[in-house]
Order: structure tokens, then sequence, then C-alpha cells
């Protein structure tokens, strides 16, 4: 029974993915992505790899804790990303991009993980379809970083660890992650908000 | 930086998507086999192509911790969290935070079902080398433009890490440093500016690179991936358990552990 609530989700997973690519055409928001553009989000897919290494490490061992620290470095290269390289379906390459680099690298390929990422991306995407593609206010971009770990985390502990691992936790304890997890992504989105005008000048400014 | 060792195994021979195949089969078994025996066999299933491995030390000893912080994690968060009745208290570190025994077993069950995928998974990438998993996945029809991108992010990461020590390395002469949570913080934020623009420039290199030598979406890869008769034969296997491991599930065996499902 809870192995056929997953799979539900990963149909209405398709669903949804179907429903967010049907406003995306309608709206006229795909374009191709460049060989440069291209190169930047296999840049960025390794960042946002590498970002999260050093924090594992203290305070990052501690149970709901971990949510609060991985989010602010993953959130901040993830929004930079989106700064940097405004298209649809950057979202989806960045965050399903480094879930299977990471998978490539050291966990292992496996698939049961892949609706996790699609999801996340997905609400992204969904939530740039609305507000036009653009992050380029403060209360867009922490829409976009909130609603990320909104969705990561929950995912994560309410449908992923029960109805597929069985891992089944306390509801404060769910509740305490997935409550750090936001608040470590809207850090991480102050933090992207700092440092975007600043990265996005360097790179004006920088010839190949 | 990556998994992967180089060592004449039957195991590194298979066509790195026999091995995909073993992990998504593995996975599968791993979620829909609920008995802990069943998945204790799983589990000892997984280790089989280990032993023809034969992984060198280090290898072998971070699997090791691999599969300690697993277990352990595991049994500790579900010792710790775990929300069902009944709950055998042995340890209270908090009022309303205690160790309770039926967390900890059943956090041991669930670590056989983890440690079966890790076990699989971690065998695709130990044995099989970055470049070729991405030449598979072109082959199990994954978008190429993808595939182009996963190999440049490979091509990044080392250089990305060193560029990244040397401007730690330039920050701590001049005196940024310090420790604590906020400091890190801070050192993240004094390093990220000067790493990105300077791997920004490297991807406009890499891309101009590209661009002058015609890649195209339509490239036809320089290697070819063939089944030999080996990786048949481990496909026929691998259609094999996963036929008996379904039976098995959807005959019921092992309907519940810890009764709570």
């Amino acid at each position: 029974m809870l192995f056929w609530l997953y799979v539900g989700s990963v149909l209405g997973l398709l669903a949804a993915i179907g429903g967010v690519i049907a406003a995306g055409v309608r709206r006229r928001a795909f374009q191709r992505l460049t060989t440069l553009e291209l190169a930047t989000a296999a840049l960025l897919i390794c960042l946002l790899h590498v970002a999260v290494v050093p924090w594992q490490i203290g305070l990052a061992k501690v149970p709901g804790l971990d949510a609060l620290v991985f989010s602010i470095p993953y959130t901040a290269i993830f929004l930079l990303g989106l700064r940097l390289v405004p298209k649809a379906g950057m979202a989806t390459l960045l965050i399903f991009g480094q879930g299977l680099f990471g998978q490539l690298l050291g966990r292992g390929i496996n698939p049961a993980w892949w609706p996790y990422y699609l999801w996340c991306a997905l609400a992204v995407e969904a939530f740039l379809v609305v507000v036009g593609g653009q992050l380029r206010s403060l209360p867009t971009m922490l829409g976009a970083g909130v609603l990320r770990g909104l969705i990561a985390y929950s995912y994560m502990y309410l449908i992923l660890a029960p109805f597929l691992w069985r891992q089944f936790y306390a509801w404060w304890y769910v509740g305490l992650k997935i409550s750090m997890g936001m608040i470590g992504c809207a850090i991480g989105t102050v933090l992207a908000w700092r440092l975007a005008p600043v990265i996005e000048k360097a790179t004006r400014h920088s010839s190949p | 930086m990556t998994a992967y060792f180089d060592r004449p195994s039957p195991v590194h021979l298979l066509d790195p998507r026999v091995k995909i195949a073993w992990s998504v089969v593995v996975s599968l078994l791993a979620v829909v086999l609920r008995h802990p025996l069943l998945l204790g066999g799983l589990f000892a299933l997984t280790i089989v192509p280990w032993c023809l491995v034969r992984p060198p030390l280090a290898r072998l000893r971070l699997l090791l911790m691999l599969v300690g912080t697993t277990v352990l994690g595991t049994m500790i968060s579900q010792g710790f969290f775990y929300g069902f009745e009944p709950r055998t208290e042995l340890l209270t570190l908090l009022p309303g935070l205690s160790l309770c025994r039926e967390g900890v077993v059943y956090g041991a069950i669930v670590s056989l079902r983890l440690l079966s995928v890790l076990a699989a998974g971690a065998l695709v990438v130990f044995t099989t080398h970055a470049s070729d998993l991405i030449l598979a996945l072109t082959k199990l029809r994954v978008p190429h433009s993808f595939a182009f991108m996963l190999t440049l992010a490979l091509r990044f990461l080392p250089e990305t890490i060193e560029q990244g020590k040397r401007i730690l390395a330039a920050q701590r002469l001049r005196g940024a440093g310090g420790k604590g949570l906020l400091s890190a913080f801070r050192r993240f934020r004094l390093l990220v500016v000067p790493l990105l623009a300077v791997s920004l420039r490297s991807a406009r290199q890499v891309a101009l690179a590209a661009e002058v030598r015609a890649y195209s979406s339509n490239r036809v890869p320089s290697r070819d991936l063939r089944f030999a008769i080996a990786d048949w034969a481990v496909m026929a296997g691998l259609i094999l358990l996963t036929a008996i491991g379904l039976t098995a599930a959807v005959l019921g065996h092992g309907a519940a552990t810890a009764g709570i499902q």
C-alpha cells in the first residue's frame, strides 16, 4: 500500500510536468540553451556538489540542524545559477543534474531518487512560469528558494522516507526538519540576493 | 574525487548498462520486499559481486565507513524519532526525547534495505569510470546535451576544488580566517564571488573551444558499448531475480515488520 502511494506521487509528478510544460509553451518560456549556457550549468552543478562538502562536519551532524546547514550554501549557489542563466528548464538542469552527478561520483545510480529531484525542480519551474521567469527582487528569490526547501524536505520526510524506505519519524521531528530546511533556504536566498549583483558584474566584464 | 578504481575483475568488464540494471533491480527489490529475512538475503546477494571485485583497502575502509554510518545513523534516528507504539524506553535525553528499543530494532531492519541499495549503487560507481557511465546513459537515451553537461561537470570538478583551495589559501594569508559557524559563512561569502568569477571564465573558454570545434548534439561518440555473452547472462539472471522478488512480494511474504504496516 505504502509503495503504491509512492507510485501515485510519481504519476502525479508526470502529470505536473505535463502541466508546467504546457504552461511554459503557452507563455513561450522555452528557449534553446547555448553551448555557453550548458557549460555554465555544468560548472554550477559542480559547484553545487562542492558547496556542501565543507559543511559535512560539526553542526551538520546534529539531527535537525543538518537541514539548516546544508540548505544555506546549496540554495545560495542554486539561485545564483538561476540569476546567471534565467531560462526555463535551468532549475531542472541544476537540481536533476546535481543529483545525477552526485550519484555518478559516489552514491551509485538509483532511479528511486529521481522523482525527488524532479519534484523540487518542478516546483521552482512552476514558480518561475508564474513570476515571468525572472528572479530580480528579493521576494521572488525568497519565493523560489523557500519553495524548493519546502518541497525538498516535505517530499523527503512525508513521501520518500515513509512510503519508499519505510523510515517513520515522529511528526514533531518532521516539522522541525522542514522548518529548519526552509529557514536555511531563506538564509541562502538572502546570501544569493546580496552576491548576485557582484557576480553578474564580474561575469559581464570578464572575457574568455 | 571519484570512487572508481581500476582492477581486472569480471565485474569491471561488464557493460555499464548491465551494472545500472543491477542497481535498478536491487533498488526495486529493496522497496518491495519487507520481511527482514528476505531483506537480509538481498543484502547478502549484493555482497557477492564485491567478493569478485576485491576492492583496495582504502576503498573498503570508505565503504565500511559508509555502511557503519548508515546503520548507526538509521538505528539512532529511528530509535529516537520512531513515531509508533509500543515504545520501550532505553534512555531518556530530554523530556519527550528518548531512545526506544522498537525504534532501534526497526532501524536495523530498515538499514538492510538501505545497505542493499548502497552496496549495489556503490558497485556501479566503484567499478565503472564516470565517463563510461555517461556513455551508458547516452545509450539509454539520456539527451546528448545533458550528457555533455555531466561530462563538463566532471572536467570542472578537480579544477574547481583546486581554485577554491587557492582562493582560501590566499585569503588566509591576508588574515581572513577564524573558527565557528559565523566565520565559516563569512569565508563562504568571501570564497564564492572570486571562485564563481574565475570558474565562469573557464566555462566560457570551454564553451568557446566546443563551438570552434563545431560541437553539435548530433555527434557520434568515439567509443561504443556492446553486450558480450557475460552481459547477456547477467541480464538474464537479473530478470529471473526480479521475477522471484516480485513474486515473493505479491505472495505477501513477510507481511509486516514491527507491526506497523
